[in-house]
């Protein structure tokens, strides 16, 4: 599960990968008829959505302003409720606390619900060098684990694998455990990972999951789930862990309402998910089931350095998807593309602030600012705004490969001379309209083989838009 | 070490906001105890027809009987329908219950193979037609998850209208509940292929059975 391991500097490489993988480019286009027409349909069908967008960003600007007053009253109240709170200022501190509570719990089984922030921290990795048995229990994660494969998306962590490949996997990893026999039906391979997982939630002596929200008010943390993993997960384990971000803390349970309803709409399309569970503290005296222990990791990582820069809008971000769902990008070139546990949009601005610029690469120019992403954000994050400030920061700090800024500095030196640049540019479009004037595009041009490698060049149909704007605005 | 991070963490943060004062801190605590108003989905119309509606559009199923010593009667009909086992799990808060005397019932936590399982619900959400099942000494939560069949017995008086009336029924009970699972639809997945399966980890059915009469 170590995303870490593909440096974001080969961003190139692995576009061109994603272009020519055709089981992932007919994945992400079964996307547009699924998740992202119910989106369109869940939120057309609420006349209240747009002012929730607003309710939402309100309430997300209000706790992060005051954000040291809500996690310490959100603190105050898992303690009074008999939980734990820790608190990890990186990913390798946020590692040692679970490694430390895992072992002092003689813990040799973890069950693991989904949580991106594990994935952020490569929890699954500390946890299996210390020799114990991490079992992952989203049936997506869960696939992802058998192949040794990071997600590609942050809600749909297997939209770029086959059902043949699932197969297969299965085939390999199940045949022991009572099913040798290779299937490509859906239903069946499910089937088998609620067989084979049934027992691990029983026999697990962890169970840690994720948190989609933190209420101050009660010091709980909230799950939504279709599958009901999570639940089974934090319900059946002698001791829950809770991994979270410091930014996923809202004040009370009004604001939660708001959040929750922005959140299944935006993510799947859905009014509500199969399970929301607001979970608090260990089991209570006389109750038959739940932990006997509860604790919270509340994770920085570069969150709180988020907060006095430019960039505090990103941390109202829910972890919807539905940036990328709507990103021409991430849609033609998949997660993996992005090399970053974080994709699409939304990782693009997220992966500079949590990993550096330099881990970051080329990510904040795969854009090319047409805002679908910021009209689909249920929190309004301004993710074209904040790209191009990351930009402009790389540039400053000279990340921009020499390639690229030579090429800037040629165009910027020929656009500070109106005369030659209306000269060189019309002679251009001639050459190139004439070139292709048979056919109408190009299937490859010399210098942009890699663009024209995964579709065709349009040929100028005739004068530049100078021209053509100075045609329009004469009498 | 977690308290110097703690600190640290806790510092970054002040650093980066503005100073606050007296005031400022009372006005939050204020914030938490009576919080805004915020936008609610508008619906008109009777709360139980709506309740109706939106569970069996989420695929759960529903039934009315009058009162709760009907329950037992009602889901014996879907077992012999179905032909499942009459081994059934029962929050031990429905204990008092007069069930069929053929079952074999378990009043405990759940078992890693359940068929069916009779939980009761606080409340009930018109705006989405989901059940809220909070956690106690009666409730077991694991008995939501664990069987095929889920049978979740709702008393028609607690149908509320938005999502947000349910939190004032929780914050009256004794100790806040460990878990609060609120139920709108059997287990799924779309994690092969973006085909929906149903069920994923948890049940295959929801069965929700309204009960009339005043508890």
């Amino acid at each position: 599960m170590t995303a870490h391991a593909r440096p974001p500097h080969e961003f190139d490489a692995r576009v061109t990968t994603g272009l020519g993988d055709a089981n992932l480019q007919r994945s992400l286009n079964a996307l547009k008829g699924t998740f992202i027409a119910a989106r369109g349909h869940a939120v057309t069908a609420l006349p209240e959505f747009e002012a929730l967008r607003d309710d939402g960003k309100a309430i997300k600007d209000h706790t992060l302003a005051n954000l040291d007053f809500y996690l310490q009253r959100y603190e105050e109240e898992v303690v009074r409720r008999g939980g734990q709170v820790h608190w990890a200022r990186d990913a390798a501190e946020a590692c040692d606390i679970v490694r430390t509570i895992c072992r002092e719990a003689g813990a040799r089984t973890v069950t693991k619900g989904k949580s991106m922030v594990s994935e952020e921290i490569a929890l699954n990795d500390a946890l299996e060098a210390d020799g114990l048995e991490v079992i992952e229990t989203d049936a997506g994660e869960y696939i992802l684990q058998l192949g040794r494969e990071a997600p590609s998306h942050i809600v749909m962590p297997t939209v770029h694998k086959t059902t043949d490949q699932i197969a297969d996997l299965f085939q390999k990893h199940h045949g022991e455990l009572g099913f040798p026999d290779r299937t490509t039906d859906a239903a069946e391979l499910i089937a088998q990972v609620r067989t084979v997982l049934r027992d691990k939630y029983f026999k697990a002596d962890v169970g840690i999951t994720g948190a989609n929200f933190l209420v101050a008010e009660t010091g709980s943390n909230i799950i939504v789930t279709n599958e009901g993993n999570g639940d089974l997960t934090s319900t059946l384990a002698r001791v829950h862990i809770v991994t979270t971000g410091i930014e996923k803390v809202i004040p009370t349970l009004e604001d939660l309402s708001v959040m929750l309803r922005l959140l299944a709409r935006s993510a799947l399309g859905s009014e509500i998910t199969s399970y929301t569970t607001l979970s608090t503290g260990p089991r209570r005296s006389g109750d038959l089931d739940g932990p006997e222990a509860y604790h919270v990791v509340l994770i920085d990582n570069g969150r709180a350095n988020m907060l006095a820069g430019h960039f505090r809008e990103m941390l109202r971000c829910i972890r919807c998807g539905a940036c990328m769902n709507h990103c021409p990008v991430y849609m033609s070139v998949g997660g993996h593309a992005y090399g970053s546990v974080y994709p699409g949009p939304m990782g693009a601005v997220l992966t500079p602030m949590i990993n550096g610029h330099e881990a970051a690469g080329e990510l904040p120019h795969a854009c090319t600012l047409n805002g679908r992403c910021q009209s689909v954000c249920p929190v309004k994050i301004p993710l074209p705004d904040l790209l191009r400030r990351l930009r402009h920061q790389q540039w400053e700090k000279k990340f921009v490969s020499a390639k690229v800024r030579w090429g800037v500095g040629a165009w910027a030196w020929l656009a500070t001379k109106p005369r030659l640049y209306k000269l060189a540019t019309g002679a251009a479009m001639r050459v190139l309209g004439w070139a292709g004037r048979d056919k109408g595009a190009f299937r490859s041009l010399p210098l942009a083989s890699g663009w024209t490698k995964g579709r065709d060049m349009p040929a100028p149909q005739g004068p530049t838009f100078q021209e053509l704007w100075a045609r329009r605005t004469r009498p | 070490m977690s308290l110097s991070s703690r600190d640290l963490v806790l510092g970054r943060i002040r650093g980066a906001l503005n100073a606050r004062g007296d005031a400022d801190v009372i006005a939050l605590k204020q914030r938490i105890s009576s919080p805004p108003r915020w936008t609610r989905p508008a619906f008109d119309g009777d709360d139980v027809a709506r309740f109706v509606q939106k569970a069996k559009a989420n695929l759960s199923s529903v039934e009315f009987v009058a009162t709760l010593a009907d329950v037992g009667n009602a889901v014996n009909a879907i077992l012999q329908f179905q032909g499942t086992p009459r081994d059934v799990s029962i929050a031990p808060g429905l204990a008092h219950v007069a069930w069929p005397e053929h079952w074999t019932v378990n009043f405990g936590t759940g078992r890693p193979v359940e068929h069916v399982a009779i939980t009761d619900a606080t409340a009930g959400i018109a705006e989405t037609g989901s059940v809220v099942m909070c956690s106690e000494a009666g409730r077991p939560g694991g008995l939501n998850f664990l069987p095929e069949l889920h049978v979740a017995v709702l008393h028609k008086a607690d149908i509320v209208h938005h999502l947000e009336d349910i939190w004032p029924k929780i914050r009256a009970l004794p100790v806040w509940p460990r878990a609060v699972n609120i139920i709108s639809a059997p287990s799924r997945t779309a994690d092969v292929a973006q085909i929906v399966v149903r069920p994923a980890h948890g049940p295959k059915s929801l069965h929700i059975i309204i009960v009339e009469a005043e508890q």
